[in-house]
């Protein structure tokens, strides 16, 4: 069987030069925190590459996470990865249904044995034989298994997937677990997030296009690139916290100021996420520059952690004096956070011979 | 009710207590570039978008940095420009979507950005589709 043509190839032909790709990669390369001088690089290998097939199962779940990425703010530019992507079997997209769509999955699972990546949205339940969730009388734990086994790599799409999440609260009635509790013999990477951040299920993708490799991951199988940093790190509030000026009330002069959020439970400090760089609907803001503290949605068990409106000192660090104690530490940290990124970045550049994550090959 | 009843409006965050030591930080590290450019014809990139940045810090640096001679403006998968600043050899490099939000923005250190030179397969490609029109039956002929 002959080689598919590259995507260089295919997309010349529609018109797409060169510097459209070296413009993705430098968005892509931007939104993961890639040294920027290695867009280039990505915009070759993006162009010598070959289709790669997805198939995407939903579980227990709410679509959010697919709205997210189909309704994603720049469809002329983040919706060029479904160009670069073969999206096989995606029930909630697709026009087939029952037999005929399950038949889709088995012929591209076949086609493409060993090399496809099954993007999963939701959680899993195991109680009383998986039972609560079936897809064409499947259940979700049997097609996940079923559908894993010839995999290069999985993508947990948000945090019921990454961690249980919401159908795992408690008292998590259908014994719900995330992706990672099944699978344990591929890599898995969690793209966390309630819903999770358009670009960085893009992002993810585009790695492993570009790359060959899974991007470097932090302890809960998060891409680093997104989740190095806390929301708190790049709060465009955080000079306000350094300085010790608080709202202590969403409707109190502080408030109006635009002052820190952490007094009124804002999980910023605690949760990793992109969103205060990235942000949302169109770039507009993220739910701090609302006026809202971070809800910590792509930690583990965030709907669990003691209330959104409680101020994490009441938890974790105790007193006034704690949380005095937390500023002068948190100026540092915040001098630190961009020094931290690009050593990073520097490191990349040094030891990117190979790829910076695991190798799918 | 209508909006304005709301009594609650927001400040603009512009103010002092906003302004952190970004900008004298980002001046040097672009001077260290431009060194290296002199010395050596190494480019370099710096990630605006990555960096911490308020409102009050993207003015200042762009007040510090000024407007040059040179304005490349590139239409690819929407509109990018490059402004060159000041200093010779500095740019300001912003590229946007079809619907033109900005999706990156560099300060490059170089002779001439990269998104400016034409690819070699687009060159190659150019020629090709250039033959086959100035060729006997060509659209030229």
């Amino acid at each position: 069987m002959s080689q598919p043509e590259t995507l260089g190839l295919q997309l010349a032909r529609r018109g797409v030069s060169r510097r459209s790709f070296l413009k993705f990669c430098t968005a892509m390369a931007s939104a993961m925190a890639l040294p920027p001088a290695m867009a280039a690089q990505m915009a070759d290998a993006l162009a010598k590459a070959r289709r790669q097939s997805v198939i995407w199962l939903s579980f227990q779940e709410c679509t959010g996470c697919t709205e997210s990425l189909t309704r994603s703010h720049n469809p002329s530019l983040e919706g060029l990865i479904f160009d670069f992507i073969s999206l096989d079997y995606h029930h909630t997209l697709q026009a087939a249904s029952g037999e005929a769509a399950e038949h889709a999955r088995e012929a591209a699972m076949a086609a493409n044995a060993g090399k496809y990546i099954v993007v999963v949205d939701g959680s899993v339940p195991l109680k009383d034989d998986g039972v609560y969730s079936t897809i064409a009388g499947i259940t979700n734990l049997q097609m996940l298994k079923d559908t894993v086994k010839d995999a290069a790599a999985v993508v947990s799409v948000g945090t019921c997937a990454a961690f249980g999440g919401i159908p795992k609260a408690k008292p998590n009635p259908t014994g719900a677990v995330g992706i990672s509790e099944i699978v344990t013999d591929k890599p898995v990477i969690n793209v966390s997030g309630c819903p999770p951040i358009p670009v960085v299920i893009t992002g993810v993708l585009s790695h492993v296009l570009t790359f060959g490799a899974i991007p470097e991951l932090d302890h809960l199988g998060r891409p680093l690139a997104f989740f190095g940093e806390t929301i708190h790190d790049r709060c465009y509030r955080r000079p306000f916290y350094d300085k010790g000026l608080f709202a202590k009330a969403f409707d109190d002069e502080g408030a109006r100021k635009g002052w820190c959020l952490f007094e009124l439970g804002c999980k910023g400090p605690t949760t990793y996420n992109a969103c205060a760089t990235v942000k949302w609907n169109d770039g507009t803001s993220f739910p701090i520059e609302s006026g809202h503290g971070c809800l910590g949605c792509s930690e583990p068990d965030f709907w669990d952690s003691g209330g959104f409106y409680k101020a994490l000192s009441q938890g974790n660090w105790g007193t006034a004096e704690g949380i005095a104690a937390a500023a002068v530490a948190g100026a540092a940290i915040g001098t630190g956070a961009a020094v931290m990124s690009r050593k990073r970045q520097q490191s990349m550049v040094q030891e990117h011979g190979e790829s910076e994550g695991g190798t799918l090959k | 009710m209508k909006l304005q009843d709301i009594p609650v409006s927001l400040q603009p965050i512009d103010n002092d207590d906003a302004q952190s030591t970004l900008t004298p930080a980002l001046l040097t590290e672009i001077a260290d570039h431009l060194e290296a450019l002199q010395a050596r014809g190494a480019t370099g990139l710096i990630d605006l978008r990555g960096l911490p940045m308020t409102a009050s810090d993207r003015s200042a640096l762009i007040d510090v940095l000024g407007l040059g001679e040179v304005t490349i403006q590139v239409d690819a998968l929407g509109r990018s420009e490059a402004r060159e600043t000041g200093y010779a050899g500095v740019w300001w490099v912003e590229h946007r979507s079809p619907d033109g939000m900005t999706v990156a923005e560099h300060i490059e250190i170089a002779p001439i950005p990269q998104i400016a030179p034409a690819h070699p397969e687009d060159i190659r490609s150019a020629l090709t589709r250039l033959r086959a029109r100035s060729e006997p039956g060509g659209a030229v002929q």
